[in-house]
């Protein structure tokens, strides 16, 4: 169980006496074994927490507030079950009264504003109980039409709206609800059309009221017509329009992708109608990353930057933490914003770069970006300033880097805070690297690069970076450092532990620089003086190295030493045998030796060992399983 | 008077003989030619026609120059000679075709000692060869036969049977295919043993005394002891039959059961995954379990079947180098595996660094040569990257070994295998590899003569492609001759008003490029690219 739901559970449970506990142990289970991913489950505990409601028609308090706590959980998590909502709503009436029910209905639209239902709901019960309360209520209306007035089913709102306006007789509303709804492909866009004609027939005379003419209406009409049409063959395809646990058919999906490819792509349909249509297909398809990457890539096409923000940050809180293409879409988007809504974006791209880093606490590229950003920003060197302030700022960004690299190591607090707070085990080898590089590349002080190598190389953090020890291979390379080279390649597989495919690279790479970095003579003189008999030769060992990064030049005198060590292993990693052996073979000595006194009597070894079954050794459990 | 060899042959052997010299590399052709002469010889006898007899001898001597490692047919031309009464020819051929193979055949010494066995009277030369053939393939796992040849010519051309009993203890310890069979005759010749001092045939007199306290030239009972003795040895043999039985079996379960193809197959023929895979971990318990001279038979072994497979020729060069620093051996190896070899790069990688290594600069030039014409004096046309670029750091190499200026030559292949573009694989590899031989081409070099070269030709293939120029930004940044400055207004001024109209991919390299090492001027660069 996460500790967040044991979190709510307890929460639930608080303060309940033992004696309501113990009548209710049903339900108590039901609290404490809920399993939040599945419907039939979550429905259970909802269920359950209903019949309570029967059961006790005056409870205490704290019953109430259990009862409470379990739909604010359940909506907490998933806002958009409507039912739940709707549901909650009828509960508190019972146990809280109406302001209550009321007060829970104006939170349903808040958590999931593009429910046509949960609106309808709030927007009856304001009419029918705070009628007097025109302009709220009218507010209402007017946030709601934004919100849902272009849902395909929304005449239910729209019948609504037109009713409270004609009670209030307010014909200018009137008109301006007319002007909007017959441009709106609506199931019942036709009802509209009437009503609209006849409302025009009969003020036709005020000449106050912007009524459009008849020819007019009947333009505009049969252009909402052929939209309906266009959207029929979609919207009949839609079979779950609502949210729920669980995967979606393919079909309904493939239905979604056409149709916000269709409103995208046609030039009929206004971008509150898109807008509208990508809000109602992220209610069954919350979770599918793709529809939101279509989103906001077609609100960042607006150039709106804030709506694409709201847009983005909706997406990343509800989107599974395993798809990653939401979250670096909108790291571009927010880098690419720094140009020119750097005030706005600033802050967010470095908080946004801080939380991602939490999240994922392996992936360096959150520190790059923050650095590079910080270079940019905090010790921007334009070309066009002087040289020597240029200089200037280079060295004060490496004295920025390493300033930070050694508060980490020391966990001293004098850090930039910001930048600390990015950095972990993983991601320390992203600033090294950077120092590394500053100093090397753009301070060109070799000696101060080598001192940081030969001091960082020690740190733990740094033992399997592979990023690390390939700058290290480029610095060694780059001063054509063959000493250095060729202990690197030694160290490979053994000191240094990266990937063995990067072994492979490293090792064919070298022996390409060797080759056409190195003097043959000075080869050759090697050769002569002995070097690669102990030491491995670029020209012939390296290739050993390839798929065996463990591989070490083997010493031919100690070459017996070895060859006992694996004697045991029969080719069979894990299976170990003292195998029955004569300790005295003759096997290799020529029979010639034999010529004047026969060979000795064999003398064994492990006899016994004959009939035993070979042992296993599970290198799997002891190595890796148990390793920690 | 021999007939004209025009009036024995017809045209059939015109046909074949054509489609030998046309396609010397099917072996069915040369199968064809050589059954077609057999025939015009047949019955081969002392009287065959000379001149057709040395047309059969040249053509098994080309088809050897092919095939090198056809066992079969180097039987099948010495025993032509032995059928002709040719006995020294005979001997000669086996010796070459034994040669052919390291001395290292199990089939050509049992045919060459058979025939031996006939031929030569003198004991002590007979016996030569037999140790000789002891010596390369005593440890054989099929070499059963071998061993009941030698202990039978033992049996008959010598007097005593301590040579033979010697033989047969050492063939006790051999984990071949028919150990049992030894064992047996081994405990009938332990039941034959009739008096004490026969006993010391079987193992030496102090060993008897001390482990079996038996007293040859003691006053006690004879009886007694000769009973006690047998009986002791019975044991040893008991326990050895059990160690030889575990190698065996081990040895049998987990490789040679899986090992179905023990001659040499034309090119055609593919060899079992299984059968390879089996070899390879065969060969990997050789080495790690011991005895060299079994290691390198089974090496030899293992060259009959997958002489078409690099892996066999680069594991047996390895193990030479490694184990042994035996340079010459390995060259030679890879020298017959670049023959015999489908794919030949690594070999040929591998070779021409012993080549290096042994200072053969002559058989390297050679070598090249010969690399040159097969493709036709444009190496630089292949497919096989891998063989390109080997090729290429080689020429390098070598070039300086002639203290000539290797960088024109190379810089002109270069070009050339650049040219090609997406036509042919690796270029970025070979862009990549370029750009950091610093000894060779420094960064003005480069410049001028390939990265300016792709821009002033429009290469597209290059100028759309992030990788080029990212790899040309790099250059200028790595360049150790420049101050920091000077790199980075140069590749702001120089280079990226060169891509910032290009394809959105070209713009990726240097987007990454200053991500990495300038992000200072990423909103130059953006503004560049407006």
């Amino acid at each position: 169980m996460s500790s967040r739901t044991e979190e709510e559970c307890s929460n639930v449970l608080r303060n309940l006496d033992v004696g309501f506990l113990k009548d209710n142990d049903e339900w108590v289970n039901i609290v404490k074994h809920v399993d939040w991913e599945h419907i039939g489950s979550v429905d259970a505990l909802i269920k359950s927490t209903e019949q309570l409601v029967l059961k006790y028609t005056s409870p205490n308090q704290t019953i109430k507030n259990s009862i409470q706590k379990v739909f604010e959980n359940a909506l907490a998590r998933y806002p958009l079950l409507f039912g739940y909502w709707k549901r909650f709503t009828a509960v508190q009436y019972q146990l809280q009264g109406l302001k209550s029910s009321l007060d829970v209905l104006s939170r349903a639209v808040d958590a999931f504003p593009h429910s046509l239902e949960l609106w309808c709901d709030y927007l009856n019960v304001l009419i029918a109980n705070n009628s007097h309360e025109v302009d709220k209520i009218r507010i209402n209306f007017q946030i709601a039409k934004d919100l849902v007035g272009y849902q395909f089913l929304s005449h239910v709102f729209w019948d609504r709206f037109i009713e409270f306006e004609r009670s209030q007789q307010r014909l200018d509303n009137l008109v301006a609800i007319y002007k909007t709804v017959s441009r709106i492909p609506l199931h019942q866009y036709s009802k509209y059309y009437t009503a609209y004609k006849t409302f025009a027939h009969d003020n036709a005379e005020n000449n106050e009221l912007p009524v459009d003419s008849e020819e007019e209406i009947n333009v505009i009409f049969a252009n909402t017509q052929s939209l309906v049409n266009s959207v029929w063959k979609f919207e009949s395809q839609i079979s779950q329009g609502y949210f729920n646990l669980g995967p979606l058919p393919q079909n309904e999906l493939d239905n979604w992708e056409n149709y916000v490819s269709f409103a995208v792509e046609s030039k009929t349909v206004s971008p509150k109608l898109t807008i509208s249509i990508f809000e109602r297909c992220l209610i069954p398809c919350q979770y599918y990353e793709h529809f939101w990457l279509r989103y906001t890539s077609w609100v960042e096409s607006l150039d709106d930057f804030d709506a694409t923000l709201e847009i983005f940050q909706r997406g990343i809180g509800v989107v599974p933490a395993s798809q990653r293409k939401l979250r670096q879409r909108y790291l571009v988007f927010l880098k690419s914003s720094l140009r020119v809504h750097k005030d706005k974006a600033l802050d967010t791209y470095f908080l946004t770069l801080a939380e991602f880093s939490r999240k994922y606490p392996h992936d360096g590229s959150f520190l790059m970006d923050f650095l590079n950003v910080v270079k940019q920003i905090e010790f921007g060197s334009s070309l066009s300033v002087a040289d020597q302030e240029i200089l200037k700022q280079q060295r004060a960004f490496a004295g920025y880097l390493e300033k930070n690299v050694r508060a980490y190591i020391r966990k001293s607090k004098n850090g930039d805070s910001r930048l600390q707070n990015l950095l972990n085990e993983n991601t320390l080898p992203v600033l090294v690297i950077s120092l590394l590089k500053v100093n090397f590349f753009n301070l060109d002080d070799t000696a101060q690069t080598r001192a940081f190598l030969s001091e960082f190389e020690k740190l733990p953090q740094l033992k399997s970076s592979t990023s690390f020890w390939l700058l290290y291979y480029k610095i060694l390379k780059n001063t054509v450092d063959l000493n250095g080279l060729e202990s690197f390649v030694n160290r490979l597989g053994n000191e240094i532990q990266i990937p063995v495919l990067m072994i492979n690279d490293v090792v064919s790479d070298f022996k390409s620089f060797f080759m056409t970095n190195v003097k043959l003579r000075d080869y050759e003189q090697e050769v002569y003086d002995g070097r690669y008999t102990i030491g491995i030769d670029p020209l012939l060992d390296l290739d050993f190295k390839v798929n065996d990064p463990l591989w070490v030049k083997r010493d031919t005198s100690k070459g017996i030493e070895k060859v006992k060590k694996d004697k045991k292993d029969n080719g069979h990693p894990g299976l170990y045998l003292e195998k029955p052996i004569v300790s005295n073979s003759i096997m290799d000595s020529h029979t010639k030796r034999f010529a004047n006194t026969p060979p000795s009597l064999p003398t064994f070894k492990n006899l016994e060992k004959v009939n035993k079954v070979a042992v296993y050794k599970d290198f799997f459990n002891t190595d890796f399983l148990h390793s920690g | 008077m021999d007939d004209n060899l025009d009036e024995l042959l017809d045209d059939k052997f015109d046909v074949l003989s054509l489609n030998v010299s046309q396609s010397p590399m099917a072996l069915s052709n040369w199968e064809n030619l050589l059954n077609y002469l057999l025939e015009k010889a047949s019955p081969v006898c002392k009287n065959i026609n000379k001149q057709l007899l040395e047309l059969i001898r040249q053509t098994y001597d080309s088809l050897f120059a092919y095939f090198p490692l056809l066992e079969n047919y180097s039987v099948d031309c010495a025993l032509l000679e032995y059928k002709i009464g040719n006995v020294k020819a005979m001997h000669s051929t086996f010796t070459a075709a034994l040669q052919r193979h390291n001395n290292s055949s199990l089939l050509l010494w049992i045919e060459y000692l058979k025939l031996c066995n006939e031929v030569v009277v003198n004991k002590k030369q007979l016996f030569r060869k037999y140790e000789l053939a002891e010596s390369y393939i005593g440890l054989h796992f099929y070499s059963g036969e071998f061993w009941e040849l030698y202990l039978e010519q033992i049996k008959l051309r010598c007097v005593g049977r301590q040579r033979y009993l010697a033989v047969l203890r050492k063939v006790l310890e051999i984990p071949t295919y028919s150990y049992s069979k030894f064992f047996g005759i081994w405990l009938r010749a332990v039941d034959d043993v009739k008096d004490v001092k026969q006993l010391t045939l079987m193992a030496p007199e102090k060993e008897l005394n001390r482990k079996i306290k038996i007293r040859i030239r003691g006053r006690e009972r004879k009886g007694p002891q000769l009973q006690e003795g047998k009986k002791a040895l019975r044991k040893y043999t008991k326990e050895l039959y059990m160690v030889t039985q575990h190698r065996v079996l081990e040895i049998y379960n987990l490789f040679e059961s899986n090992i179905k193809t023990h001659y040499y197959c034309s090119a055609e023929i593919l060899i079992e995954k299984s059968e390879i895979s089996a070899w390879w971990k065969y060969l990997d318990y050789c080495d790690q379990n011991g005895i060299d001279q079994l290691t390198h038979l089974n090496f030899q072994r293992a060259l009959l079947p997958l002489a078409h497979y690099e892996m066999v020729w680069l594991k047996f060069a390895a193990w030479l180098i490694q184990d042994f620093q035996d340079y010459i051996t390995a060259k030679n190896v890879l020298s017959l595996g670049l023959q015999l070899s489908h794919r030949k790069s690594k070999i040929l990688d591998k070779l021409c660094g012993l080549l290096v290594k042994l200072g053969k600069q002559d058989e390297l030039q050679l070598l090249f040569k010969q690399i040159q014409s097969a493709f036709n004096d444009k190496i630089e046309e292949t497919d096989d990257f891998e063989l390109f670029m080997d090729y290429f750091d080689f020429t390098i190499f070598v070039e300086k070994w002639n203290h000539r200026n290797g960088a024109d030559v190379a810089l002109k292949v270069l070009r050339k295998r650049l040219s090609y573009g997406s036509n042919k694989s690796g270029q970025e590899e070979l862009l990549h590899s370029v750009c950091q031989m610093y000894a060779l081409f420094p960064r003005k070099l480069l410049e001028e003569q390939i990265f300016r070269l792709i821009i002033d030709e429009n290469w597209l293939y290059y100028l759309d492609s992030a990788k080029f120029w990212y790899e040309y930004c790099n250059r200028i940044w790595v360049d150790r001759e420049t101050s920091y400055l000077e790199k980075r207004r140069y590749v702001v001024e120089h280079i990226m008003p060169l891509v910032c109209k290009r394809s959105d991919s070209a713009k990726k390299g240097i987007e990454s490029f200053c991500e990495n090492y300038m992000p200072e001027d990423l909103d130059a660069w953006y503004d560049m690219c407006g």
